[in-house]
């Protein structure tokens, strides 16, 4: 696994919180409701899954692997 | 061996300031801040997490698997359940009049009560008392005398000793005398946040005319000889023995009772349960009413309007009842014309002309005299029935347009029925015309028993309280 891909499989949580955390406000203040956003999630979880695979393809093994 | 991240010391940090300064400054609206703007702690959260991730990949240190750990991302939904569970709570709190402010004096707030000397003016025999309370209860009894008493009981809510001397300071109740007025006033809440509730129970001049300005509080009047007039945002209602009329006009009320009110009485506004008992004038009611409204023993006219019913009765001797899915009337004098959108309907003992129409509902109506007004009945879906008892004379034409019709009443009566719609006409002597008609169900005429006439006849209507001879000057 490239360093890349590992950079891209840590910061998912975080961008996924970004995300969170955007979609809250839009529902306080233009008026968007979570209840009909939060499709976006998925999209962004799935693109950050993608960006993982296109940084380096997982499992090549061989580097040591940390806990989070 | 991985440093931990510096979320969750910055978090402890910032949990600590906003509670500090809580501490220290309670006026700042920090609660409300948060309240308001806590997803932006979950960006920020994750922008430090990115940073943090993006500076440990250019020092090449190796990277954690994931960048925010389980027992982060249990925080994370706790703290977003907690904030989404308060945000509808505000919400919800903000639809409602006197709302609830969740973090202002309401929740962290003490009450505090101050004692009201008690006041007394001298006032006219048939003066007009003018009251303002904007939040806590009054109640006002007309008695023998000249004067005007007003006893009072202030409580206040506030988050220190301190405010709430200031707020009780500037709410001074106040009664003054103004020609033949009464002034009943108090200041309003002042602005440092400290709620201001004030209960007065004031004695008046038997003579006395009230008028009451409110937001939130209720209000009870009883034995006052002049009109009587309220206006408020949220007030229960209470009028009994009232000589003149009675103006009730509020945006929100749980009930409003008015018993022995000799003037006419009128009700507009929103609220849920009315009740109306021995008026010597009219009732009008208008709005939305979403509980029960009962009517007893009205000597004049009765209108109820609301957007989806319409009554108007000539005079009610006996009673009404109605209700979001029922309306239920006994002893009507006068004609009775009802439009409705869903209700069943009954009535019984009506001694004038009925003009009923309703969308969807059921209809039965039994007239225990023989001597009939014309009756004008329809529903688009539901079934009819019209009791009557042996031997009324009238003429009838009843349809239904799918369903069946049965005659137990006279068989001089012509009945067309084929496997969808049913007609049933003819005349049992000269008399009134009767017009019963559904799109949709069963059209039934049939006889009242003896027992059943007795018992809608047998306690002989009660007849309304006279209406005693108008006092010479009263307002």
């Amino acid at each position: 696994m490239t360093r890349t891909a590992e950079l891209m499989r840590a910061i998912r949580g975080p961008v996924v919180l970004i995300t969170l955390g955007a979609l809250l406000l839009a529902d306080r203040f233009s008026g968007v409701p979570v209840t009909k956003s939060w499709p976006v999630l998925l999209i962004v979880f799935g693109l950050m899954k993608l960006l993982e695979r296109t940084a380096g393809a997982p499992g090549a093994g061989g580097e040591a692997r940390y806990q989070g | 061996m991985r440093r931990g991240s510096l979320a969750g010391p910055l978090l402890l940090i910032v949990i600590g300031v906003v509670f500090l300064l809580r501490n220290i400054r309670p006026d700042l609206p920090l609660f409300e801040l948060f309240v308001t703007w806590w997803p932006a702690l979950l960006i920020a959260w994750g922008a430090l997490r990115i940073v943090e991730l993006a500076a440990s990949y250019v020092r090449q240190r190796p990277l954690p698997r994931a960048g925010i750990s389980g027992g982060e991302w249990a925080l994370i939904i706790l703290i977003t359940i907690a904030s989404m569970s308060i945000w509808s709570a505000k919400r919800w709190s903000q639809e409602l009049p006197g709302k609830i402010r969740i973090g202002g004096v309401e929740v962290f707030g003490e009450a505090f009560d101050y004692p009201v000397s008690d006041q007394t003016v001298a006032a006219a025999a048939k003066g007009r008392l003018v009251i303002e309370n904007a939040r806590g209860n009054t109640r006002i009894a007309g008695v023998e005398g000249t004067e005007v008493k007003v006893m009072a009981r202030k409580s206040i809510r506030a988050l220190d000793r301190e405010a709430a001397d200031r707020a009780a300071a500037a709410a001074e109740v106040q009664v003054k005398r103004d020609g033949d007025n009464v002034r009943v006033t108090h200041g309003r809440d002042t602005p440092d946040g400290a709620r201001v509730s004030v209960d007065l129970e004031i004695t008046a001049p038997r003579g006395s005319s009230v008028e009451f300005r409110g937001k939130y509080g209720d209000l009870e009047v009883k034995d006052i000889e002049g009109e009587v007039i309220c206006d408020s945002e949220n007030a229960g209602v209470r009028l009994e023995s009232i000589g003149g009329r009675a103006r009730v006009n509020l945006r929100r009320s749980d009930i409003i009772r008015a018993l022995k009110v000799k003037g006419d009485i009128e009700i507009k506004g929103r609220g849920r349960d009315i009740e109306v008992e021995d008026a010597a004038g009219s009732v009008s009611i208008e709005g939305t009413w979403s509980g029960e409204t009962i009517l007893r023993r009205v000597a004049r006219a009765v209108r109820f309007e609301s957007s989806r019913t319409e009554i108007r009765a000539g005079a009610l001797p006996g009673e009404m009842r109605l209700s979001l899915s029922q309306l239920m009337m006994t002893r009507v004098s006068g004609p009775l014309s009802i439009r409705a959108e869903t209700k069943d309907v009954q009535l019984a003992d009506v001694t004038d002309t009925i003009t009923l129409d309703v969308d969807r509902g059921d209809i039965e109506i039994r007239q225990p005299r023989p001597e009939l007004g014309r009756i004008n009945a329809g529903t688009r879906s539901g079934d009819v029935e019209l009791a009557l008892p042996p031997g009324v004379r009238f003429s009838l034409t009843a349809t239904t347009e799918r369903g069946e019709v049965t005659n137990e009443y006279d068989t001089r009566l012509k009945l067309e029925q084929d496997e969808r719609k049913g007609v049933l006409t003819g005349a049992t002597g000269p008399g009134p015309e009767i017009r019963l008609e559904t799109r949709r169900g069963r059209v039934l005429l049939r006889k009242l028993t003896p027992a059943e006439v007795s018992s809608l006849l047998g306690r002989p209507p009660q007849a309304p309280p006279p209406p005693e001879p108008p006092k010479a000057v009263n307002q």
